[in-house]
């Protein structure tokens, strides 16, 4: 009895995904734990393993297909005593089967065939959606899920160059209606009048990728929806400049393949202060509750040419430096990769975002929300300090710290960064 | 048990009121209509219904005067008494239809006049009874009355409006008739054929003023032929009545007096507001006309107005649909979307040769800059008119060049009435020149003219 294979659930979050390549074809034998795919969610590029074993007989989603919903039937392996025509009838009777259960991310859901059912229909045991119909599958079944769209709004939509993906029909049955691209249309000559007033530049229009639309729609829902307060500082670092400086050179004495950066201080620094401010460590549900935690996981920003991660290092403030420094180390080049796996970047209560590689003074970062803050960290400066009467020349790192009020109020935040410049300028303490 | 006596009330039963009332008591609504005279109001009794009736005779009499084509022969004798009772009997039939329905539908009829006290509270008199009813929601499908101008006022008792013009007591011999509308024209086809003299007069500068430019030549240029005279960019300014009636026509700053046996006025018609106690709510009126807004909603939260009363096109289908959407709003609100409201009208006259369209006209599209394409097709040029011997007129239809949008569809000739549909549900569907292209049309018939008049637009046409 030949066995589905469905897009997975890899997030919470993800209702969709893009097949990024199939890494098996038609034909090929399939053992437990091979990777069969990569699918392309709305946080990352993520590897599907098999978990059954048999012979990859159809691929109904070929690569590059997009906006493949969860548990649809993306492909089906076949066993040994299987026909074609079973696995053309099992095609043909797969209804669409939608788990309630999404947090399974653990590979590629299967579903094996009743072997004792005799009727056409499949019943895994998982709810069934009946959400389609039989000829529905038959028609979707190789392109992508059919969106209804009148002739007019179609062609409209193609001289426009228009994405009808995320578009909601207000025809019958949800059918997409000229109507519901006037917007569009009005958006894009808006940009077509700009291009006029700078002549000879050429525009580009770019289709977001669906790590670029979440990174889209989660900062405008933070900044548009979370009430942001900023504070602002300046530290001397001086010491730590030097602390550094002498544990990387003993690093190298002793031949040890470690460098700890700026960055690890601030996350441990950070990390003992929300320690120290519990209040702080803290998510909004937007039910009347807030969340407190015990340990403290924090999200650091990472760029990467396909937009910004943020994986977390968790319970930072128990990890030692060289602890911190190797799994930022490897978390930055999973995200580099694409390969962050959703138990990498779920959680974590607070951020931390450090543009002083770029020569930035300062600046203040979004919230990364449910999350209680984000501190923003500049680079390490050479600056004037006054200190007892005198003029000093130091080294000062500038940072701003962005919290939502609804959690904690502005004397609150002042107290963790009262620890924050403690812990920098006292670099020993945070052995403590 | 509910505070009202009513889910709704309507006032009037027109297509308008009727239509809704059965939507709504369809969704299991306890409905009441208000009918101060016939059921079915003035399209049904005095309107679009009998009026077809008698164009039918006309229509029946000019094939029987062509008989000889045909290779008929025989007499043409016609009885006008016998065309109006005919007419009558079509409307009466008709018009018991709707009680049945009524009926069938559980729909209380009312018969008086309805006066709204307060937004809930109605007032229904008639000639023996006086009761007041308690309603939630209420209709305004009270319809239009023809306009009355200053220069007819002390005439209008007997000067023809179309009711009148219904029922003639004897055969003009000279008829005017001022305004080229739907109704102007479709008389003076009617009594044309009888063989009265007909004269009419249009202050604009083509007749059937709302129709394309090339439709008015061309029914203008057929209407001549058989005799009617038509005087354009006339303002009536006078009517006396002696022995005959004197009628004065300002044309080119000159006045020409022309003589008449009858006159029948049709300039328009103006809502029926009056006594309604629209003075007791919220409800806005602007020139005669109960002020609308999405989904026929008025001023008054509960109260609609749907129809003649509520403005342009005066209609009977388009009072029949916005009846229906209003009746979803109101109580079918999870289905109901703003597409519903946002439907073209189709326009018909029953001339001779007919007339219909939807859309916009070419100079309309001119106007707004659009960037279109025409296709023309004579019906001379299809097999099925040749046939049928009536050859005159073409199909008109006028596309965005760029998306392909059907923006306006105009037709002149035999039978296009029941050939505009294919546009109206064309455009509903959002069709494209390609969707039209790609049809296949049954041969022969006059609908091969739309394909043609189509492809002739993406220079495609095969017999032109």
């Amino acid at each position: 009895m030949p066995i589905a294979l469905l897009m997975p659930a890899l997030s919470p979050t993800m209702t969709e995904g893009n097949i990024a390549k199939w890494l098996k074809s038609e034909g090929d034998n399939i053992v437990s734990g091979d990777v069969i795919a990569e699918v392309e969610t709305d946080k990352a590029t993520m590897e599907v393993e098999a978990v059954d074993e048999g012979k990859l007989a159809s691929i109904l989603y070929p690569e590059g297909s997009e906006n493949v919903s969860v548990n649809e039937l993306i492909g089906v392996i076949s066993l040994e005593e299987d026909s074609d025509d079973d696995i053309k009838n099992f095609i043909k009777n797969y209804k669409s089967i939608s788990s309630s259960d999404t947090s399974d991310a653990k590979g590629i859901d299967t579903i094996k065939a009743d072997n004792n059912s005799t009727e056409d229909t499949i019943k895994p045991s998982q709810n069934i959606m009946e959400e389609h119909n039989t000829t529905d599958i038959d028609n979707n079944i190789s392109k992508n899920k059919r969106k209804l769209i009148s002739p007019l709004a179609r062609r409209i939509a193609d001289l426009e160059n228009i994405d009808i993906s995320n578009i909601n029909g207000s025809g019958p049955k949800g059918r997409i209606v000229k109507k519901d691209l006037e917007n569009k249309i009005n958006n894009v000559e808006k940009a077509n009048s700009k291009e006029k007033f700078s002549l000879n530049n050429e525009v580009t229009i770019l289709k977001l990728s669906n790590i670029r639309k979440t990174i889209a729609s989660r900062l405008q829902e933070a900044k548009s929806t979370v009430p942001h307060f900023y504070l602002k500082g300046k530290v001397v670092v001086n010491s730590l400049f030097n602390e550094r400086k002498n544990i990387n050179s003993f690093y190298q004495d002793e031949n040890i393949n470690l460098k700890i950066s700026f960055n690890d201080f601030f996350i441990k620094a950070i990390a003992l202060s929300l320690k120290n401010v519990p209040e702080m460590n803290a998510i909004w549900n937007g039910d009347g509750t807030i969340s407190k935690f015990k340990e403290v996981d924090i999200s650091i920003a990472v760029a990467t040419e396909e937009g910004l991660f943020t994986p977390i290092i968790k319970s930072a403030c128990k990890k030692s430096l060289s602890v911190i420094s190797m799994e930022m180390k490897a978390l930055a080049t999973k995200a580099k990769e694409g390969k962050l796996l959703p138990e990498d970047y779920n959680g974590g209560s607070f951020s931390l975002s450090n543009l002083g590689m770029y020569d930035i003074n300062e600046f203040s970062a979004i919230i990364n929300p449910p999350q209680s803050g984000i501190i923003a960290l500049g680079s390490i400066i050479e600056d004037v300090i006054v200190e007892n009467k005198e003029i000093k020349l130091c080294k000062t790192v500038s940072y701003t710290l962005s919290v939502d009020h609804r959690i904690v109020d502005g004397a609150t935040a002042s107290k963790l960064l009262k620890y924050f410049n403690f812990y920098i300028t006292n670099p020993t303490a945070m052995i403590l | 048990m509910s505070k009202f006596d009513y889910d709704i009330t309507i006032i009037g039963s027109g297509p308008g009121g009727y239509v809704a009332a059965i939507r709504a008591a369809q969704l299991n609504k306890n409905v009441l209509v208000v009918e101060k005279s016939e059921l079915g109001g003035i399209c049904l009794n005095w309107g679009c219904i009998p009026t077809k009736a008698l164009l039918r005779s006309s229509e029946i009499l000019t094939h029987a005067k062509n008989g000889k084509l045909y290779g008929l022969e025989g007499n043409n004798n016609f009885s006008l008494e016998e065309m109006v009772k005919r007419s009558r009997k079509v409307s009466n039939k008709l018009s018991s239809g709707i009680e049945f329905l009524f009926k069938k539908n559980s729909i209380t009829l009312k018969k008086g006049t309805a006066y709204i006290k307060e937004k809930h509270l109605i007032e229904i008199t008639n000639d023996n009874n006086n009761e007041q009813i308690k309603t939630d929601k209420i209709i305004i499908a009270t319809g239009a009355s023809p306009r009355v101008l200053p220069f007819f006022k002390n005439l209008k008792n007997d000067v023809w409006d179309y009711k009148k013009a219904l029922l003639p007591d004897s055969l003009p011999n000279k008829l005017g008739i001022v305004g080229s509308g739907a109704i102007g024209l479709e008389f003076a086809s009617f009594f044309n054929s009888l063989g009265t003299k007909v004269e009419v007069f249009e202050l604009q500068d083509k007749i059937a003023p709302n129709e394309d430019h090339d439709i008015s030549k061309e029914l203008e240029k057929n209407m001549s032929n058989k005799g009617i005279i038509f005087h354009k960019k006339t303002d009536v300014v006078k009517l006396v009545k002696n022995k005959e009636y004197e009628l004065t026509g300002l044309n080119n700053s000159e006045n020409k007096t022309f003589l008449f046996d009858r006159v029948l006025v049709a300039v328009g018609v103006v809502g029926n507001i009056e006594n309604l106690g629209i003075e007791n709510t919220k409800i806005k009126v602007k020139n005669n006309q109960i002020i609308t807004h999405d989904y026929n909603k008025t001023d008054e939260p509960n109260i609609f107005a749907i129809g003649d009363v509520a403005g342009l096109p005066w209609l009977a289908h388009k009072a029949s649909h916005e009846g229906i959407v209003c009746v979803e709003y109101m109580f079918d609100n999870k289905k109901i979307k703003k597409y519903h409201n946002n439907t073209l009208i189709p326009s018909c006259i029953y001339t001779n040769p007919q007339v219909a369209s939807i859309g916009i006209t070419e100079n309309k599209a001119k106007a707004l800059k659009k960037n279109i394409r025409i296709g023309v097709f004579p019906l001379s040029a299809n097999g099925k008119a040749l046939a049928l011997g009536e050859p005159e007129g073409f199909i008109k239809t006028i596309f965005d060049n760029e998306t392909g949008e059907i923006l306006g569809a105009h037709m002149i000739g035999a039978e296009v009435t029941e050939l505009i549909n294919t546009f109206s549900l064309a455009i509903k569907l959002e069709a494209t020149e390609e969707d039209i292209i790609n049809t296949v049309f049954p041969h022969p018939t006059l609908s091969e003219s739309i394909h043609e008049s189509v492809l002739n637009a993406f220079d495609k046409a095969i017999h032109i």
